[in-house]
């Protein structure tokens, strides 16, 4: 106890390092710290197989589209199916990335849908859930950060080793941010080994990480840092709330339950009751209707002016050509007008959608957010880039491809684009048949995805990092207050 | 002196304000997780009637055969509400398409992905994760912690056998913890069938099920806590044994198997099997259409080497069956198409089957896993909930396709061809009234009979009987050397 009447006054510093130093020799830290390493580094190798490997499906889902493009005659018939690939950093911080739809075949126009999330595809995932970064800090850290602080006073009263602390004249205040800075420095500063090694070993699998990747995943692990100083000063406070550790260690243990496992959970829930959304169901089945109603229409229509055009005496003589010129610009007149409607509808529903899922969320997260775990795991997504914005974030980006589409299938075909209308094949049977040129598939526009920039993300997470701020600060006060008058026998 | 330990523990339990917190936070937490499923249950079924009544307006408008599409919807299942397994994340519904494969389409979670955010609270997942730690919190130092505060001297120092020491302790643990906790699990019970979420009968039955499961894995946990309390000789060391365990147990294990299974047997992705499909499907359509082509320019000749004014008789004289022979090739590429899809489909099925089970089997031999198998199979929300629903899907679709070819054997596209400008010959067929669709097969969602779910149960069931046993086993060896001093 010399070291703790050092120059004037101990210090917080102090009773870090006496902390430090008595988690580093206990039995517990070698206990939490093999677990945490083994996870971390499984997620990190986890994360770099699985990596890998979506990749090379994604190839080769992409090269058998292009192949069964070949031999193909009319661009008009090309519906590319185009899918989100797989980024590094949705292995280590899952968020949504798995359960929304990553594929979609995109036509010249028209709505787009998108399919095959990756649980619906693998259900045993769905069911046993993937191993990942944002899991091995959200609850086996978090658990440990409990761990590590439910005694950090009543197991020094317990003990008789609380009275001592503060025979040299040490400030309460001090003593108790001496305790969480240790603490946490116990629990974090040995993880960096892992931590860095599944770097590594990241880096010699070959998983493309750019440095924005690497920026991305140094702020994931920062707000992982800041919710373990949040679990850490909740159960000091805790521990300064009671005499007995063991009571100390029950609430600590039943508030991470209820707040890592459950709150988030319980939230989403109560808004999706309190504040229903218009389903994309509801929105097809509109559009359907619409869609009908329009097409009973135009068929008459349709019959009449292809009757008329292909008939005898009709535009264009007997010239077939002119004459399929003509079939196709009706065709294409009719469909735009038709997707106009459509396009028009759609886009009103989708707008409602999009008000309803905005304060649905705005509802879920907000509760949610009572929870630091909740704040975790929103921000972790958000800078890696796999929360909700990731699935608008490909909407966004497979309307801009469809338009490219559309334009090059306009441009290729005479002014036609796929998609939402009838296709009229018309073979003309002229002695010997001219043989349509196959297209060429390395023509095709690609889907390329662009990463989101790092900023948008930043910004939405920053009321979630300033959340993860202020609950150690909120926890560290209320522990303050209460140790105060906490009884040192 | 059995009764009398038994009674001890009781009292003990139940006056201690750790039981007491336990006790509110479980019931809270179970009626929670009723809550959510039941708001969870309407919802899918307020979908699934509103999909339901789109597709028979949908079908009533529509005025060609062959371009009807009935969709099979998945059934509402109160179970649900239990275990929601892969239910949410299961395609609600296919478009029964008489060429096109089978496909889930639109699960909950893509559908609104805010609900996966944080996933599902369902009462599965409270039985699993929230009440197997809570048994092994309240039960870890039974022994341990009365070695330290004396308690045990005085207890063993009664002329007692210490098994039986041991057998009231788990007895009045058992009792004690188990007891509180089936309130609100029948409570909550009540509720859903107040609330109307029809729990009674058969499925009532089901919820007892996974009920019993829920309460052995409970018991396991019980035992385990104790066991453990038997091993170690301090309190604190106890509990880091326990949660290392728990952790292991329900947190990495399941995951780890995942994991290994997904290395040792890869599955191609829809993506790379739909694009596998089509290519083959192109590719003989595409030989099909040249040979048509093929045989429409011999036809040609064929006519022009008839003298000049025997040419139209003789045209219309072959016209029939020239067209009945490319139906009959095309037919024949369809047919051709549908089973090399089909083989596709079968090899996928087995892969993925195969990973399924290696999977599960790593994972399953503890017992949360043991009960999640139970409970995701009782409540048909197990791994298989899809190929079952694709299964009965493709079956639908072939009676689907049947009755439509009973309707319109000729079924085919709209075409228009010219021929030299000189005549238009038209198929397929545009009627504009309703079709007549009463003899239109209706889907039936499949159904696990009551005995196939108890076989299934069978074993995790035992499994977890048998872990209890054991533990109970390696705790009375343990405790019977105990020194409690």
């Amino acid at each position: 106890m010399a070291t703790l009447s050092g120059r004037g006054g101990p210090s917080w510093r102090i009773v870090a390092r006496r902390e430090l130093l008595d988690i580093v020799v206990s039995p517990k830290f070698a206990w939490t710290f093999a677990v945490s390493a083994t996870l971390i580094l499984l997620a990190f190798w986890v994360g770099a197989r699985g990596f890998l490997l979506e990749q090379r499906r994604h190839e080769a889902a992409r090269a058998a589209d292009l192949r069964q493009m070949r031999g193909v005659t009319d661009w008009l018939e090309v519906s590319p199916l185009v899918s989100l690939p797989p980024q590094p950093l949705e292995t280590l911080v899952a968020g949504v990335a798995n359960d929304i739809g990553r594929n979609a075949t995109v036509e010249g126009r028209g709505a787009i849908a998108t399919t095959g999330s990756r649980y619906a595809s693998e259900p045993v995932a769905a069911l046993l859930r993937v191993l990942d970064l944002e899991f091995v800090f959200r609850v086996v850290l978090g658990l440990f950060a409990v761990l590590l602080g439910y005694d950090a006073v009543c197991g020094e009263r317990a003990r008789g080793t609380l009275r001592l602390c503060f025979a040299g004249g040490l400030e309460r205040a001090s003593f108790l941010g001496g305790k969480i800075v240790g603490a946490l420095a116990g629990l974090t500063l040995p993880l960096l080994v892992p931590i860095g090694l599944g770097a590594l070993l990241f880096r010699l699998a070959g998983v493309p990480m750019a440095a924005l990747d690497w920026a991305r995943l140094a702020l994931v692990l920062l707000a992982g840092l800041l919710y373990l100083a949040t679990l850490l000063a909740l159960s000091t406070w805790i521990s300064a709330l009671v005499r007995q550790p063991a009571h100390a260690f029950f609430l600590a243990l039943s508030a991470w339950v209820l707040l890592v496992l459950v709150t988030p959970r319980a939230a989403v829930s109560l808004a999706a009751h309190r504040s229903p959304v218009l389903s994309r169901d509801a929105i097809a089945a509109e559009r359907a209707r619409l869609q009908t109603e329009i097409w009973a229409r135009d068929r008459a229509t349709f019959r009449d002016r292809v009757e008329g055009i292909l008939g005898p005496g009709s535009i264009g003589g007997h010239d077939p050509q002119q004459r399929m010129a003509e079939v196709n610009r009706f065709i294409e007149e009719q469909s735009s007008e038709r997707e106009r409607r459509l396009g028009e509808l759609e886009r009103s529903l989708l707008e409602r959608r999009e008000a309803q899922q905005k304060t649905q969320r705005r509802l879920a997260f907000g509760l949610a957010r009572v929870s630091p775990a909740a704040c975790f795991t929103l921000a972790a997504a958000e800078l890696a880039g796999t929360s909700l914005a990731l699935e608008d974030e490909l909407r966004a980006q497979l309307a801009r491809y469809q338009e490219e589409l559309g334009r090059f299938q306009m441009a290729k075909s005479g002014g036609r684009r796929s998609g939402g209308g009838m296709r009229l094949r018309i073979a003309i049977d002229d002695g010997e048949p001219e043989a349509p040129k196959p297209i060429d598939p390395a023509e095709l526009p690609a889907f390329r995805w662009q990463s989101p920039n790092l900023l948008p993300a930043l910004s939405r997470s920053a009321g979630d990092l300033a959340l993860l701020l202020a609950f150690p600060l909120v926890f560290y006060a209320a522990a303050f207050v209460t140790f105060q008058r906490y009884d040192l026998r | 002196m059995f009764g009398t330990l038994v009674h001890r523990e009781l009292r003990g339990i139940l006056a201690s304000p750790r039981f007491v917190a336990t006790f509110a936070v479980c019931s809270l937490l179970v009626l929670l997780a009723l809550a959510s499923g039941t708001v969870q249950y309407h919802a899918f079924q307020r979908e699934q009637a509103s999909l339901s009544a789109l597709t028979d307006q949908q079908l009533a408008e529509q005025t060609r055969w062959f371009a009807l599409r009935p969709r099979a919807l998945r059934a509402a299942d109160p179970l649900q509400v239990v275990a929601s397994g892969v239910h949410l994340d299961t395609g609600r519904y296919s478009v029964v398409h008489p060429r096109e494969p089978v496909t889930l389409r639109q699960a909950v979670y893509e559908d609104d992905a805010i609900l996966a955010v944080f996933r599902d609270l369902d009462l599965g997942f409270v039985l699993q994760v929230v009440v197997t730690l809570y048994a092994l919190l309240l039960t870890h130092d039974a022994v341990s912690g009365e070695r330290e505060s004396g308690v045990l001297r005085l207890v063993l120092a009664h002329p007692v056998p210490r098994w039986k020491v041991l057998s009231a302790k788990v007895a009045g643990n058992l009792l004690g913890l188990g007891v509180p906790l089936l309130v609100p699990l029948l409570l909550g019970w009540l509720a859903l069938l107040l609330v109307g979420v029809p729990l009674g009968g058969r499925d009532g039955l089901r919820f007892a099920l996974v009920l019993a499961a829920g309460l052995l894995l409970f018991a396991f946990f019980v035992v385990f806590g104790l066991m453990i309390s038997c091993l170690t000789r301090r309190p604190a060391i106890s509990f880091l044994v326990a949660l290392a365990v728990w952790i292991g147990m329900v947190l990495v294990l399941p995951r780890l198997g995942l994991l290994l299974a997904g290395e040792m047997v890869p599955v191609p992705t829809a993506a790379e099997m739909d694009s596998e499909r089509a290519g083959i499907e192109r590719e003989m359509l595409g030989k099909e259409e040249a040979a048509t082509s093929a045989r429409w320019v011999a036809r040609r000749r064929e006519v022009m080497a008839q003298p000049e004014l025997a040419r139209q008789a003789y045209e219309d004289e072959k016209l029939w069956g020239w067209m009945q022979e490319d139906e009959t090739a095309r037919q024949e590429a369809l047919t051709a198409i549908d089973a090399f899809g089909a083989r596709l489909e079968e090899r996928v099925r087995n892969l993925r089957r195969r990973q399924e089970r290696l999977a599960l089997g790593l994972a399953a031999w503890t017992p949360p896993a043991a009960f999640r198998t139970v409970s995701v199979a009782v409540a048909s929300t197990d791994v298989e909930l899809g190929a079952r629903y694709t299964g009965a899907i493709e079956a639908y679709r072939e009676e689907v396709r049947r009755f439509l070819l009973a309707q319109d054997p000729a079924a085919g596209a709209f075409t228009v061809r010219v021929e030299n400008g000189q005549n238009a010959v038209r198929r397929g067929d545009e009627g504009t009234k309703p079709l007549d669709l009463s003899g239109l097969p209706r889907f039936a969602p499949p159904a696990v009979s009551l005995g196939a779910l108890l076989r299934e149960a069978l074993a995790p069931l035992s499994l977890l009987l048998a872990g209890s046993l054991a533990a109970f086993g390696v705790a009375t060896l343990a405790f019977a050397r105990y020194d409690a001093r």
